[in-house]
């Protein structure tokens, strides 16, 4: 029943997604918050349920914002490089710093799969300023995340 | 255990290479064209979900095109006004060119644009951005399309100072147009829009609306350059003459072109003056 509950997790962060995070344009940049929750399930869960799951909120992604292929393989990619190197929640959260670190990696890797299948495929995604779509979404991206990060370790402390 | 570990790490990535197979299925299948159902679908429920914010979106589509509005229209406010103060000048420029093509004079004129103006007190002055280097000498008359501005006094080789008709020093001899009742024009320092035209004598019937001109008689200006109309009529009190009070056809606070007349007083007629003069 677990994987049910984070399938509605994931269907409801696309939808805020694209309801909320996608409008949160500043200066042409816009944060992702699903590599956020992808993030945070390859330190909670095993690889195959983190395969799944991602693909199938890049699924919805890709369904929804008429991507294709996009999400999914970045998710997907992601997952498959990041799952040995992201430190795991039995072992102990790291400092924040650290989890930044680590968040910053997967958030840029996510981005330039993205952008490189983008390319291949011709998919109109960041046609325009690629350093922009590339940096200014990732940075977005992660601040969010440190939001997050410091928002659950005050409710946690 | 290690047994274990292995099957699950190839158990992946055969996931993954599924899972990567089935991304680049899709997005083979939307590139050529199929698809097309569930590509419409999504869009009717990304619309969906979309509506419930699209109030605030157009809220903030409409602060953005507010502000660019604005500035716009500071813009088009600018350029109308630009517009509007060139239309001026071009419509001035235009009787000016008129009068000069009119030929009503027989000495040559210099255009001149009027760069400053203090027209505060009693000692009112005008300066022009011609001087000696154009021509301009003291004494000329300057006018524009209405009438007569005032008389250059002093010149320098770029620029020269006028003395415009409400100067409390100014005088010039002037006639009422078609009586060929002659006075003096001054300034009497209340208004700028009245001067006056004394010692003309009783017997002449004047009346108001009237147009005085310049009379050419005081061997200074040129004559019949017009001045102004008639206001009123007074009689001087103890004598044989009468005043009137007539507002002038240019308004010096609002004139910024003009031509200065190259008249110059006959030095003959100086010379007869200066003789009479020393018979008594």
């Amino acid at each position: 029943m677990g994987i049910f509950r984070d399938i509605a997790v994931g269907i409801t962060i696309v939808v805020l997604q694209i309801m909320i995070f996608r409008h949160l344009r500043v200066f042409g940049m816009e944060p992702d918050v699903t590599i956020l929750l992808l993030f945070y399930w390859m330190t909670a869960y095993q690889r195959t349920r983190v395969l799944i799951l991602g693909f199938t909120v890049g699924f919805l992604q890709d369904l929804l914002l008429d991507w294709w292929g996009l999400a999914m393989i970045a998710k997907t990619v992601t997952v498959m490089v990041l799952y040995g190197v992201v430190p795991k929640r039995d072992d102990g959260l790291p400092n924040l710093s650290s989890s930044m670190l680590y968040l910053a990696l997967c958030v840029a890797l996510h981005q330039i799969v993205m952008l490189a299948v983008a390319g291949v495929s011709d998919t109109y995604i960041a046609r325009g300023n690629i350093g922009l779509y590339l940096i200014g979404n990732s940075l977005f991206t992660i601040g969010i995340g440190l939001l997050a990060q410091l928002l659950a370790g005050r409710r946690d402390g | 255990m290690r047994l274990f570990a292995n099957i699950g790490d190839a158990r992946d990535h055969i996931l993954t290479a599924v899972l990567l197979l089935a991304s680049v299925g899709l997005m083979v299948a939307r590139q050529d064209g199929g698809l097309h159902r569930l590509r419409s679908a999504s869009v009717v429920v990304i619309s969906m979900l979309e509506q419930p914010l699209s109030a605030i979106r157009i809220y903030r589509q409409a602060l953005l095109t507010n502000r660019d509005l604005r500035r716009q229209n500071i813009l088009l406010q600018d350029e109308v006004s630009r517009l509007r103060s060139a239309e001026e000048q071009v419509r001035e420029l235009r009787r000016l060119l008129e009068l000069r093509e009119s030929a009503a004079f027989d000495h040559e004129l210099i255009p001149v644009d009027i760069v400053g103006k203090n027209l505060t007190g009693l000692h009112n002055s005008l300066t022009l951005n011609r001087g000696q280097k154009d021509g301009l000498k003291p004494g000329m008359a300057v006018i524009n399309s209405k009438g007569l501005i005032g008389r250059v006094i002093l010149v320098s080789p770029n620029h020269a100072q006028v003395m415009p008709l409400t100067n409390a020093l100014f005088r010039v001899s002037a006639m009422v147009q078609g009586t060929r009742a002659y006075g003096i024009v001054s300034w009497d320092g209340e208004s700028a829009d009245e001067l006056v035209l004394s010692y003309v004598p009783r017997a002449v019937v004047v009346t108001e609306g009237m147009v005085v001109e310049t009379s050419g008689y005081s061997n200074q200006l040129p004559g019949n350059i017009p001045i102004g109309e008639i206001l009123r009529i007074i009689p001087e009190p103890g004598r044989e003459t009468q005043r009137m009070y007539f507002r002038p056809f240019v308004n010096l606070g609002t004139v910024a072109e003009g031509f200065v007349v190259a008249h110059m007083p006959s030095a003959e007629i100086d010379s007869l003056h200066i003789r009479y003069e020393s018979l008594f």
